[in-house]
């Protein structure tokens, strides 16, 4: 792993200590909660034939509709660009992908990768994940993707 | 993951950019957020999978003029590159497309393999 991601991981670690569970629990929630996809259109254009979707509002029902699945993996990492926080909740599955932007406060794009176990190990040693257990929201700084 | 045809590798990738370059004049402000991460990791993972794949001269010249987009839009890719592969030589120059001395392909024909 490059070292500017290590970096990114330490901080965005760093950032999730100060913040309690409930605090946590109120962002996946504010994520959950997402109704619309800024730039719809685009979004579309770029994923909606791999989410089987005809029109811009089956795929931005698909992206609610993801959103609501219980089983979900949250993620969260600094992007490098402005080291924005952004989340993912990624259903193991399909690999299906909701982005958050926290800064902006608003979801950012729907899509499924094309290989999604690929593109989960590339992200290994730079995302944080949280993961609910035992009452409560903690991070996971070591997680795999093969669990 | 079950293997991906070589056509449908192409397909994507060209897909990805076309799509990139269509939407790109109408933008506006902001368009480094024209592609996240995970994208950008997308289409460098099909370019590598096309990098090994063999194509017909016609999937040659598609993948030729898919490229030339992705070097037209450089600054967006560079701007949301994930985590380099650790085996992601410099002919694999898709991969360093963030870096001022690499990321565009050497001159001659072997310079799209």
């Amino acid at each position: 792993m490059e070292p500017l991601y290590i970096e990114l991981r330490l901080e965005r670690a760093a950032g999730l200590r100060r913040l309690s569970s409930e605090a946590i629990a109120e962002m996946v929630q504010a994520i959950r909660s997402a109704k619309r996809l800024p730039r719809l259109g685009y979004h579309f254009a770029q994923h909606g034939a791999e989410m089987g979707a005809a029109r811009e509002e089956d795929y931005e029902q698909a992206f609610r509709e993801h959103l609501s699945q219980p089983r979900l993996r949250v993620f969260t990492y600094l992007r490098p660009r402005g080291r924005a926080p952004f989340w993912e909740l990624v259903d193991p599955a399909t690999g299906r992908t909701a982005l958050y932007n926290e800064r902006e406060r608003d979801a950012w794009s729907f899509f499924t990768p094309t290989n999604a176990q690929a593109r989960d190990h590339n992200t290994e040693g730079w995302w944080v994940e949280v993961v609910f257990r035992e009452g409560s929201w903690e991070r996971e700084e070591q997680w795999r993707w093969d669990v | 993951m079950g293997r991906i045809e070589t056509a449908e590798l192409l397909r994507k990738y060209e897909h990805y950019l076309g799509v990139l370059e269509g939407w790109a004049q109408t933008w506006g402000g902001g368009q480094l957020d024209m592609l996240h991460s995970g994208e950008v990791f997308d289409i460098l993972w099909l370019r590598d999978r096309l990098a090994e794949a063999r194509l017909s001269e016609t999937q040659g010249r598609a993948l030729r003029r898919a490229d030339e987009l992705l070097i037209k839009h450089r600054a967006i890719v560079a701007a949301n590159m994930p985590p380099r592969q650790e085996e992601s030589p410099e002919s694999r120059w898709w991969w360093h497309m963030d870096e001022d001395s690499v990321g565009t392909p050497r001159s001659g024909a072997a310079q799209f393999s």
